[in-house]
């Protein structure tokens, strides 16, 4: 897929070339691209403004979502609960 | 190797089966209460499902293979029993929620830059009650993925597992939560004078 799009690059075909990376951009984020998506796409926001942006916006998301939302804390009575049950039904 | 295990695993004393029970499963129950109660959105609810979750996970224990993925397993049971019992007795089965599933099931493509003008800065002031009334409001299963995604940290591979679905499905079902998610979080912005 990336050798695919190497041969568009090379084409002059730089919208194909933004849209394989805006589809790919969530690999990276994510930690789930190989080494040749990660190089394709590294190098793709270096020289792309409108895609670095999609990609620094969709980072903040993730990392807003990680750090502000609140952690429930489990009810106290919940792990008495379990075990009783488990003692009850097994 | 495995046949040892499985031995081991039949030969285990109820004592020592509860030991490892408790010393592999029960760490886990923050993480489980927390899915639990972004799922129902309900503490009782959240409550009710955890307690399901480790019955069934005792009752299931012996086709757990010790050492391996906890944290997926309890998920995956959770999510199941959340889909077959909880979704069945919802007063609420949300008519938008159906719409935006389809739409999703539906379109050929993502929509890609539909929200770009979402700005971090705006994202950045927003508190943490805003946020999750954004990610509550998405349909279910674009909620659970970002959940398991980007609060629990799972790797595609074990969202795949967790959810039954294929890698290509948890991309595209993940892309299009995000696309979701971003467009709530400006509508939000928008109406607190974030985004002015």
């Amino acid at each position: 897929m990336i050798a695919n799009n190497l041969t568009r690059m090379d084409k002059g075909n730089k919208i194909s070339e933004c849209n394989e990376c805006l589809h790919a951009l969530h690999l990276l984020i994510d930690g789930e691209a190989s080494d040749s998506q990660k190089e394709f796409l590294e190098k793709h926001i270096e020289e792309c403004m409108p895609c670095y942006q999609s990609y620094n916006l969709d980072k903040n998301v993730k990392e807003v979502l990680k750090s502000k939302i609140e952690k429930k804390p489990v009810p106290s009575t919940l792990i008495a609960n379990i075990k009783d049950k488990l003692n009850e039904n097994f | 190797m495995e046949e040892n295990r499985e031995n081991i695993r039949k030969d285990l004393s109820k004592a020592e089966k509860d030991a490892q029970f408790e010393k592999e499963f029960m760490p886990l129950i923050d993480s489980l209460y927390n899915f639990a109660y972004r799922l129902t959105l309900d503490e009782d609810d959240a409550n009710d499902l955890v307690q399901e979750t480790y019955l069934k996970a005792y009752r299931f224990f012996n086709s757990y293979e010790q050492g391996t993925n906890a944290k997926a397993w309890l998920f995956r049971i959770l999510k199941n029993s959340f889909i077959n019992d909880f979704r069945k007795k919802s007063k609420e089965p949300s008519k938008v929620d159906y719409q935006e599933v389809e739409s999703y099931y539906n379109s050929d493509d993502v929509d890609e830059s539909i929200t770009t003008d979402l700005r971090i800065e705006s994202l950045q002031e927003m508190i943490g009650d805003e946020v999750a009334t954004a990610l509550n409001a998405l349909a279910v299963d674009f909620r659970t993925i970002i959940i398991l995604c980007d609060l629990e940290g799972f790797t595609y591979e074990e969202m795949a597992k967790i959810l039954d679905i294929p890698i290509g499905t948890v991309r595209s079902r993940l892309h299009r939560a995000r696309n979701l998610l971003k467009e709530k979080l400006k509508a939000y912005a928008g109406t607190m004078g974030y985004n002015k």
